[in-house]
């Protein structure tokens, strides 16, 4: 059987070779010295390999292949020897070939350490490459990673696609609220982080829905597995005196695992963040209007920590509990008690359409008292037959906002000082049960989901006498309390027809709101309206067939879903206004995407049309905040009609550490009502006119992201233009907006040495807003931010972080370009790291900022915080 | 009768679990376990056969060629003139260190069971991870090492080299720095993707492929049951070493494949071992696992 095997493949090899073969090239292989050599000898023709054979002890050889070419290059290689390589003309001939000997010439590679790597779908990223001693937790490693981005809030997106799971050890702790995770767990106990692309989280429509969903997954060291861990932080800072206090304990065990924090401090550093859900899913996203605020400075272009004034307390526990292999238990809590100080002072501008000029500067301080309890509690069962989840969330929030303003404008003679004060509680619940159950040829599935929403606002102003029309001499007042109640269901079956997958899914919603406001202290003959009651209601019920077919490279889904909606509205003070409303709506939709090896192309177009009375169930007017009143006079039907098309692609080469997104988009909306403003004294009153128009929004962005092999380097570069045309009417006169944006970002990390590390960050961004009047003296807003990070590692135990930060905006008349700089050393000694901060040693005060839409100027000015020293502990405690 | 179920529950997510990770690639799912004896004898009684001037390390049934904890065994391929010898990288280390611990512990009895090396279920024995194939021009030999409670009965035969037929495709790749193309085979059973460099003229590779113009790189079978992927390229000196038994049986390749594979699937049986339950006094009814080999003619 042996012999009659090696017969056979002798037979075969010599066969296949011998019917094409009609040139056979036979000789010798010796060394200088006359050694027969056993060499590799391989005709070549253009470079491929038309035969090949090795050379017998004694060196003889003997190759046969076929040719039409008239010259064939023979090489003739042997380890330790030069290779030969020779042209000879295409016959059948003898040719002896000598090797001189070499030494052995062999390229060293390890290629085990390879930061990137891909398996299907899943990409695994090592940590250590990407480390260095001053990355503390694992968020600060992500942000180097090439084709991971980390924005501002926290969130993570993989190569242009937003992280919709966040696992640990392949377990949902904090469902979306991975923020958590990338701020308190060491980047030392995290072995790699892998990224699965078109990932299912439920099992039973694995082989149903072809998602995109990216989903990250830590992967822990051994050692991290099952233990518990408990570390503190403590540290006091001057000046002002600051404090600031952590303790996170966490345990990631097989069958469990927990975090729990508390954070604290004076100092600056936002410890509420990290507590928002990132992937936007999980609770229910109410409509309602709770539009009353107050006057505060916004947030201003340089990092949080610069300007923010706060005394944070936040206390977290999350926690999960694998039931079986296909059961989970979630539980998560949070509180937050925070007081927030704004400072500042803003300049508007503002030139109207009939030459009109007028001008409020206002001097502010604002003080934020929030207190907010969360809670979630979920139940997941997700088997490949059968899925089951519900979830419960609780919010509370009681916050009061308290804010002084010295304001003074173009129709003032004196400086007015204006108190405001905001009363705003809510309070939300709701439950949503998903059930999904599988046979072999088709999938079911019921979703039902129920919320209610409180919210009583309330804002006062003083002195009354800002305002003319007023008979109070103290002060006015608004009150605005909305109840909403949502209840969404989904019903529906997905099975196969032929190759096409068919979702057949019909839903059913209702949302009712009740609305109160009341206007106090003004003169009710002046105004008229000034209170709402009313409740407005609305009920969809229909159907969404769903088609999509997957062939290949291709795959395509249509959608289109049709609904018959019922609006109502029962005003309870003026039961005239009662009317109920029907209509049919169809918003088709098609997807097409196409992937292919590395790239992957997707172009998504789809149509909406939605028929809304909410705008107009108010009739009275209200106070949104003391510069600005709002009220929807027009009895009209809102009907937006959109259109959005988009096509990307994306590129991801793991091995080559290459990743690149591109995509363009334009959305269109055709609306048949304008929002207007018209300015009257201080105050501007935003209100709805029937006139048609459309806006179109037009935006193209493109990234790339490359891991560089020197230097542990990476590089990431972005960019984005945007082109917005609408129209609004101010002062009754309509005026058409364009806005054109476009920015620029470059990150790039490095680690030259083991004893130091740089990153280097660029932002700039260029706005040009113009009505078609001023649109060549429009202003052009330009601004750029730079960073630089220099981390020296002088010995093991310490690091040294400088970095020094400019920010620039064109438009502000001094002071164009802010300079800080920052020092950090952190000394690690035993189980615990002392770290001493400089921050804004330069010492500046104050960070302008200009802005400029077409037709008003905003000047905006922020206190900073001063220079400053903090000092931290960090221990281990377990 | 509760006990019972609880053991059934356990073989079957035992089973349930293996069968999931089987799923693509041929995993250790034998009871058999390595042997102790072979383990300290080759530790101890080493016979250098001859020098490599070079080393190529393959990772095996890799599930994660990032973490070695993932792969079945670390091959190494050494390269000497006339010579070439594939066995266990990670065998080698572990006896490196034994050999070295056993120094400085003369007077010790017992031998440290943990490896200093492992790779997946590193206890646990395969015939790719023990076995040694040697390749001497055209002759190559199998010396197959069993498991440990056979551990007397190792087999040993020859075959003629080049074993496959290749066909030389167009595509190419670059597989640990260097470019390699693409062949492919259709061999005992299986068909193959290889990928080979002519850059290294040495016509071996990892287990018994080879007889390409070039070393190859990387080898799977198109159901990614069997994979090799080349992760080193090292030069140097490396002692190559005689098979680690004094006794080995020559015997044929079908007898040899046999046993392996009926070790493979049925370990207590093909051994006639009884194993008592500890906590029920009752015996482990043997069980089959489901195995297919590399070489399925």
């Amino acid at each position: 059987m042996r012999e009659r095997l090696y017969f056979i493949v002798l037979f075969v090899s010599t066969f296949s070779w011998n019917v094409l073969a009609n040139i056979t090239v036979s000789g010798k292989v010796t060394s200088n010295t006359g050694e027969a050599l056993p060499a590799l000898v391989t005709v070549l023709e253009n470079k491929r390999i038309k035969g090949y054979c090795s050379a017998n002890e004694d060196g003889s050889y003997s190759v046969s292949f076929d040719s039409d070419s008239p010259k064939v290059s023979i090489r003739v290689a042997l380890l330790g020897y030069e290779t030969v390589e020779m042209l000879v003309t295409s016959k059948t001939q003898r040719i002896d070939i000598t090797l001189p000997e070499s030494l052995l010439e062999l390229k060293e590679v390890v290629v085990v350490a390879d930061r990137i790597t891909q398996r299907g779908d899943t990409l695994t990223y090592l940590v250590a490459p990407f480390k260095d001693a001053k990355d503390r937790v694992i968020g600060d490693v992500i942000k180097k990673m090439p084709g991971l981005e980390v924005s501002e809030s926290g969130k993570i997106t993989f190569n242009g696609k937003t992280v919709k799971n966040f696992y640990i050890e392949n377990m949902d702790l904090l469902e979306g609220r991975y923020g958590i995770a990338t701020n308190n767990i060491s980047a030392n106990d995290v072995a790699s982080i892998q990224v699965y692309q078109n990932h299912q989280p439920i099992r039973a429509l694995q082989n149903w829905n072809p998602t995109e969903n990216v989903t990250i997954n830590l992967t822990l060291k051994s050692s991290a597995r099952g233990t518990f861990s408990l570390n503190g932080m403590t540290g006091v800072g001057y000046k002002p005196m600051m404090w600031a206090a952590e303790a996170v304990a966490m345990c990631f065990g097989k069958k469990a695992q927990t975090i729990t924090t508390y954070k604290g401090n004076n100092s600056g550093d936002n410890v509420t963040a990290e507590q928002n859900n990132l992937t936007g899913e999980g609770s229910m996203q109410f409509f309602n209007r709770a539009p009353l605020s107050v006057v505060s400075p916004g947030a201003p272009g340089v990092a949080q920590k610069r300007y923010m004034n706060n005394r944070s307390n936040a206390i977290s526990t999350n926690n999960i509990l694998k039931l079986d292999s296909f059961t989970t238990i979630n539980l998560s809590m949070s509180y937050l008690d925070d007081i927030l100080r704004n400072t500042g002072s803003s300049t508007t501008e503002q030139y109207l359409p009939a030459g009109d000029y007028r001008w409020i500067s206002q001097k502010i301080s604002t003080k934020n008292y929030v207190h907010n309890l969360r809670g979630t509690n979920s139940f997941k069962r997700n088997t490949s037959n059968l899925y089951v989840a519900n979830t419960l969330n609780v919010n509370a929030s009681w916050d009061k906002v308290h804010g002084t303003s010295m304001t003074t404008s173009s129709f003032m003679n004196s400086i007015e000082k204006v108190e405001q004060g905001l009363d705003n509680p809510s309070f939300t619940i709701d439950d949503r049960i998903a059930v999904i159950s599988n046979s072999d040829s088709r999938s079911w599935k019921l979703d039902l989901a129920l919320g209610w929403n409180h919210r009583p606002q309330t804002l006062t102003v003083s002195p009354a006498s800002i305002f003319d029309q007023t008979n109070s001499e103290v002060e006015v007042s608004q009150e605005y309390t909305t109840d909403d109640f949502r209840a969404e269901t989904t019903t529906g079956m997905s099975y196969k027809l032929g190759k096409v997958f068919v979702d057949a899914l019909a839903f059913g919603n209702i949302d009712i709101e009740s609305v109160s406001t009341k206007m106090n202290g003004f003169n009710n003959e002046a105004i008229a309206l000034t209170a709402n009651k009313y409740t407005y209601g609305k009920g969809e019920a229909g159907i969404e067939p769903r088609f999509s077919y997957k062939l290949d490279e291709f795959y395509v889904e249509f959608k289109l879903p049709m609904n018959y909606s019922i609006q109502w509205l029962s005003d309870r003070l003026d039961s005239g206004r009662d009317k109920t409303w029907n209509y049919l709506n169809v918003s088709p939709g098609c997807k097409i995407t196409y992937r292919l090896g590395k790239s992957w192309w997707e172009f998504n177009t789809s149509f909406y049309c939605m028929r809304n009375n909410a705008d107009r169930a108010a009739s009275g007017i209200v106070m949104t905040d003391y510069l600005s009143f709002r009220q929807y006079l027009l009895d009209k039907t809102m009907i937006d009609k959109t259109w959005y098309t988009t096509l990307a692609y994306h590129y991801s080469n793991a091995m080559a550490q290459l990743f690149g997104n591109a995509s363009g988009s334009w959305l269109r909306s055709r609306q048949n009502s304008i929002t207007g403003y018209e300015y009257d004294g201080l105050v501007t009153v935003r209100t709805v006119y029937d006139q048609p128009y459309v806006s179109d929004r037009f935006s193209l962005s493109a990234n790339i992201n490359k891991g560089l092999r020197f230097w542990e380097s990476t590089l990431k570069l972005s960019g984005n233009y945007s082109l917005y045309i609408s129209q609004q009417i101010i002062n009754r006169t309509p005026v058409d907006f364009k806005s054109r944006y476009w920015s620029t970002n470059l990150m790039f990390a490095t680690a030259p040495a083991n004893w130091m590390g740089a990153a280097l960050g660029f932002a700039y961004g260029e706005n040009k807003s113009f009505t078609e009047v001023n649109k060549d003296v429009a202003l052009v807003a330009r601004q750029y931010t730079g960073r630089l990070d220099l981390n020296f590692f002088p010995v093991s135990r310490m690091v040294a972080n400088f970095a020094i930060e400019n920010n620039y905006t064109n438009l502000t008349s001094a002071e164009r370009n802010s300079l800080f700089c920052d020092i950090k050393l952190i000394y690690k000694f035993m189980r615990c790291d002392a770290e001493i901060e400089f921050n804004n040693i330069f010492n500046r005060r104050e960070f302008s900022r200009v802005n400029y839409d077409g037709m008003n100027i905003y000047r905006n000015t922020y206190d900073l915080r001063p220079h400053n020293v903090m000092i931290k502990i960090r221990f281990n405690i377990l | 009768m509760i006990k019972q179920f609880h053991i059934a529950t356990i073989a079957t997510l035992l089973c349930a679990s293996l069968s999931t990770v089987s799923l693509f690639a041929q995993r250790k799912d034998t009871d058999a376990k390595i042997s102790r004896a072979y383990y300290k004898y080759g530790a101890l009684n080493r016979k250098t056969i001859g020098t490599a001037d070079a080393r190529i390390l393959y990772a095996f049934n890799a599930e994660n060629i990032s973490d070695k904890g993932t792969w079945i065994d670390e091959g190494q391929l050494k390269i000497a003139k006339g010579l070439t010898q594939y066995s266990s990288h990670f065998e080698e280390v572990n006896e490196d260190n034994l050999a070295k611990w056993i120094e400085e512990h003369p007077k010790s009895s017992v031998v440290p069971p943990a490896r200093w090396i492992q790779g997946y279920k590193p206890d646990h024995w395969i015939e790719y991870q023990y076995s040694n194939i040697k390749l001497n021009r055209s002759v190559l030999e199998e010396w197959a090492a069993m498991p440990r409670e056979i551990e007397e009965d190792n087999l040993m035969y020859t075959e003629q080299f080049p074993l496959q037929s290749w066909k030389i495709e167009s595509e190419t790749q670059t597989i640990c720095g260097y470019e390699c193309q693409k062949a492919t085979c259709h061999w005992r059973g299986r068909d193959y993707v290889a990928w080979f460099t002519t850059a290294i003229p040495v016509s071996a590779g990892p287990w018994k492929f080879g007889g390409l113009p070039g070393l190859i790189m990387k080898i799977c079978d198109t159901n990614n049951d069997y994979t090799w992927e080349a992760v080193a390229v090292n030069k140097g000196s490396y002692p190559i070493y005689g098979a680690r038994r004094k006794k080995y049986i020559k015997t044929t390749r079908e007898k040899v494949l046999k046993l392996q594979r009926e070790l493979n699937e049925n370990y207590l049986k093909t051994t006639d071992l009884t194993v008592i339950q500890y906590n029920t006094g009752k015996s482990i009814s043997s069980r089959k696992h489901p195995y297919t080999q590399l070489e399925l003619e």
